[in-house]
């Protein structure tokens, strides 16, 4: 290409950066953004940087409020629950399980869907139709029920748990991916480059793919989210993460006897799951804005 | 000596989706067929719904005819083989927004087809990208740009440089006149009768405007409920009397036009 | 007095790459029962001027003028209750797809009826059923549709295109409104039916004593009734006048190439010579040019036109232009 730089602007940014660049703008979506990054951070660090075990129990240190309480102790800064076991720790490493975990499902069971949805929406002489319809008729009903269901036949515990609640994203996964192939696919630009003799996974990969990312991205955030929810849930019930492994349900459901006696054994976990999913629910919320904003203009 | 393009009996039915499979096929067309010559531009035209997008379709290779048969320089043309026709005929479509994708740069999306149909180095084909984007009144720079910083007329150039890239024999245009700005209009008009004639390329184009198909075409061929009623040469169907639905389409708005240009013609000479 | 009277509109809107000024001190005059084509590119800013006049603008963006008049009353002074009334009553519009803009799940019958003012049919309930059926299909007659019971029943998707439009109008006369806007009504359609809804809003403006502001971008599409026209480019208002002057002796050089570019132009040059045209593209709002916004594309374009020129008169058009053509010889 010639030197010369005919016009001043310096860069060309791409639509997807320009989607980026509208989501920067605005300042909850950004601070719900690095609550997430930092929450995740401090997640992959919580072995390192938590003060103690989070089974270990201080017989001199039962039922401590917070710190900042008149009776608190410095030494448990969020206090410890009717074991003694300190809260702080608990918690971050409960966020292992109920945030991080719900991460690894979500990229395991949108890897799937993705792949299947792709297929199922680009297939074009209905092989695959039976398929997709099938799934559409899982998704009737709702991913925890599925879940459930998932538990009941292979039985309680923490991966049976993840191998059920992946299996029940899959299916919102392969039909957000197939209609959006499937609408992408009847346009003129697919069909253009089609006429330019490409082959179906250029297609897929180079020309379809980037225009689809948006819906795929939301789905991503939506996913999360009720992983995080249907994971809390399962443990709350006493399916999911099995005690005395410390996960924010199994918190929320042990603090429910003595909820009089030491509050803040339950607001704790109770707030952080609200935090992380509102967070997620602002970042999704904005980025369908911000795609919103930038087909306006 | 063959024609450029021969099309036999091309027909095309379809089935209404979801209906019973002994139910009554509908017909979008009927048997149709026509030559072009190399360097000639064809007019398709009708009202909508006479077929006249599905016969450009058919040619162009987006769908595929249930009958018939299309002959290139005199060697039949299977809707199977894409590699050959996608190097001799190419598309250019109505919307020029809708068949960019928005995501490439301009300079990827005209490599795309050099991928699949060129072996060569990627020095060339940046060289040819450049030279092709300067063809139809673009600067090298524009390669570097994502559709959405171009205005309507430069989109519809792109399309047309993907179009002639590799260098086809036919390019069929869908519409690609009708809704565009009257300078953008008038400069396309401009830029595809110059590619014609610098490199001979033949042009099928889909339009329902008498006065394009009268300044471009010289072959027109008119369709009517899917059914070809008339191809001729377009001074022939000008001049001789015709059906009153081919009057129609040829002739309309002549009124209107004698009331703009004929009054400023008599002040003119005032 | 003018029913529509609109000095120096100025629209300003905040872009991602700061501030744009969208329509650039427009002028319009509109009487009663005037035909008047606003022709004008995409980009022009042809139907933010209608949208301003109907108030439905984004309220982000700054809408300034002089005057911006309906019959006498100043619209921008108005509440948003007060000027919805004015709007509702006495406006409408029709758009470039009226299928886009027709309800898909009721009948062409509900539509009309639902537009049919409420004042409009007293008696019993019997009675008023009756007189609204009745004026459902006069409606529809006025526009053209004689096959009146066949399209009642229809929906809009069995509808042909010029059928849907003819519909879009029976509903926007329905109240009959002293205003119709017409948003390039005919752009997309064939010739035989564009002529048709051509003649039919001519007819409609002299039999209801209705103004039609028609917004097009060709002056090829402008109705054989059009009284006045104005051209704009690029938000600024370049010429407007009386029809007959400004099609025969335009003073503007973008009306001269306008009217050399329309398509009726075409057929009196010679088959595949080159057509005369505007070089270049119109500029993105982030490059709008100083001045006359026509500068880099004028073929006449000196030093002085990156100043703005004021309006200028001379019988019966007015122009904004440094160097018109086609002076009277003094």
């Amino acid at each position: 290409m010639a030197d010369i730089e005919l016009y001043y602007q310096e860069r060309n940014p791409s639509p997807l950066q320009l989607v980026w660049f509208a989501f920067k703008r605005r300042l909850a979506p950004m601070i719900s953004l690095w609550l997430l990054g930092s929450l995740l951070l401090l997640v992959i660090l919580a072995p390192v940087i938590t003060p103690y075990s989070a089974n270990v129990q201080f017989v001199d240190a039962i039922s401590l409020p917070p710190s900042w309480t008149h009776d608190g102790n410095m030494q448990f800064l969020f206090g410890t629950d009717d074991l003694g076991r300190d809260m702080l720790s608990r918690l971050l490493i409960g966020g292992r399980f109920s945030f991080g975990l719900p991460i690894v499902i979500v990229i395991l069971a949108s890897t799937v869907g993705i792949f299947i949805g792709a297929m199922v929406g680009a297939d074009t002489q209905s092989k695959l139709r039976i398929l997709g319809r099938t799934l559409d008729r899982l998704l009737t009903i709702p991913s925890f029920l599925l879940a459930l269901v998932l538990i009941a036949i292979l039985g309680a515990g923490l991966g049976n748990a993840i191998i059920a609640i992946t299996l029940s994203l899959i299916p919102q996964f392969i039909y957000v991916t197939r209609n959006a192939v499937y609408q992408e696919w009847q346009k003129d630009y697919v069909t253009a480059s089609r006429l330019n003799g490409c082959s179906n996974t250029y297609l897929m990969y180079r020309v379809i793919l980037p225009n689809i990312t948006p819906s795929l991205v939301m789905q991503l955030t939506v996913a999360l989210s009720v992983a995080i929810m249907d994971i809390a849930a399962l443990s709350f019930l006493g399916l999911g993460v099995q005690s005395p492994t410390p996960e924010w349900g199994s918190m929320l459901a042990r603090s429910l006897d003595e909820v009089y006696l030491s509050p803040w054994s339950m607001v704790l976990p109770g707030i952080s799951l609200f935090v992380t999913i509102m967070a997620i629910n602002v970042v999704g919320d904005s980025l369908r804005r911000a795609i919103k904003q930038r087909m306006d203009t | 000596m063959s024609h450029l393009l021969e099309a036999v009996d091309l027909f095309k039915t379809f089935r209404p989706r979801r209906a019973w499979p002994w139910s009554k096929k509908s017909v979008a067309l009927e048997p149709t067929s026509f030559t072009l010559e190399a360097g000639q531009t064809l007019a398709i035209m009708g009202e909508t719904g006479s077929g006249k997008s599905t016969l450009s379709k058919i040619i162009a290779g987006v769908e595929a005819p249930t009958g018939g048969e299309l002959y290139l320089n005199g060697q039949k043309l299977n809707y199977a083989q894409s590699k050959r026709r996608c190097q001799n005929i190419r598309m250019v479509f109505q919307d020029s927004d809708k068949s960019l994708n928005q995501q490439l740069t301009v300079g990827q999306q005209l490599e795309e087809p050099l991928l699949f149909n060129r072996d060569m180095p990627s020095s060339e084909r940046k060289q040819l990208i450049n030279s092709t984007l300067r063809k139809v009144g673009l600067l090298a720079e524009h390669a570097a740009f994502y559709p959405h910083m171009l205005s309507t007329g430069q989109k519809q150039r792109v399309a047309i440089a993907r179009a002639i890239i590799l260098d086809p024999q036919i390019v069929v245009a869908d519409e690609a006149l009708v809704a565009l700005d009257p300078s953008v209009r008038a400069q396309i008009i401009n830029l595809m009768l110059d590619l014609q004639k610098d490199m001979g390329i033949s042009y099928i184009i889909v339009t329902h405007s008498p006065q394009i198909v009268k300044h471009i075409a010289d072959k027109i061929l008119i369709l009517y409920r899917g059914k070809m009623i008339a191809f001729n040469e377009t001074e022939r169907l000008l001049t001789e009397k015709q059906q009153p639905y081919i009057e129609a389409l040829l002739h309309e708005h002549l009124t209107n036009h004698s009331q703009i240009t004929g009054n400023s013609s008599a002040k003119v000479t005032e | 007095m003018d029913l529509l009277d609109i000095r120096n509109l100025t629209i300003e809107m905040d872009g991602p790459h700061g501030r744009v000024r969208v329509l650039d001190k427009v002028s319009l005059q509109l009487k009663e029962g005037e035909v008047h084509s606003l022709v004008g590119e995409s980009g022009s800013g042809k139907s933010l001027l209608a949208k301003a006049v109907i108030g439905v603008l984004n309220p982000l963006w700054d809408v300034t003028a002089d005057r911006l008049w309906w019959n006498g009353k100043d619209l921008l002074a108005m509440t948003p209750k007060q000027r919805r009334a004015i709007t509702g009553r006495d406006m409408a519009m029709i758009f470039q797809d009226p299928l886009a803009y027709l309800d898909p799940n009721s009948t062409v019958a509900e539509q009309i009826t639902e537009a049919i003012p409420a004042g409009d049919v007293t008696g019993t309930f019997m009675h008023r059923r009756i007189d609204r059926k009745t004026r459902v299909a006069q409606l529809l007659h006025r526009v053209g549709i004689r096959d009146h019971d066949a399209i009642m029943q229809s929906y809009p998707y069995e509808l042909s295109e010029g059928v849907a439009q003819k519909v879009s109008i029976a509903i926007a006369i329905a109240h009959r409104p002293k205003l119709l806007i017409a948003d390039e009504p005919t752009t997309a359609m064939e010739p035989s039916t564009k002529d048709q809804i051509q003649r039919l809003l001519g007819k409609l403006a002299v039999s209801q004593n209705m103004s039609v502001l028609l917004i097009t971008q060709d002056v090829a599409s402008i109705l054989p009734a059009t009284q006045r026209v104005s051209l704009l480019y690029c938000g600024q208002m370049m010429e407007h006048g009386d029809t007959e002057t400004i099609l025969n002796r335009p003073a503007h050089p973008y009306t001269d190439a306008m009217i050399k570019m329309s398509l009726q132009a075409h057929a009196e040059l010679d088959p595949k010579s080159k057509l005369p045209s505007l070089p270049g593209a119109v500029p993105t709002l982030r490059h709008m040019p100083i001045g006359c916004r026509l500068g880099p594309r004028c073929p006449y374009a000196q030093k002085q036109c990156v100043k703005a020129p004021l309006v200028r008169h001379r019988e019966e058009q007015s122009y904004y232009c440094h160097f018109p053509l086609n002076e009277p010889e003094s």
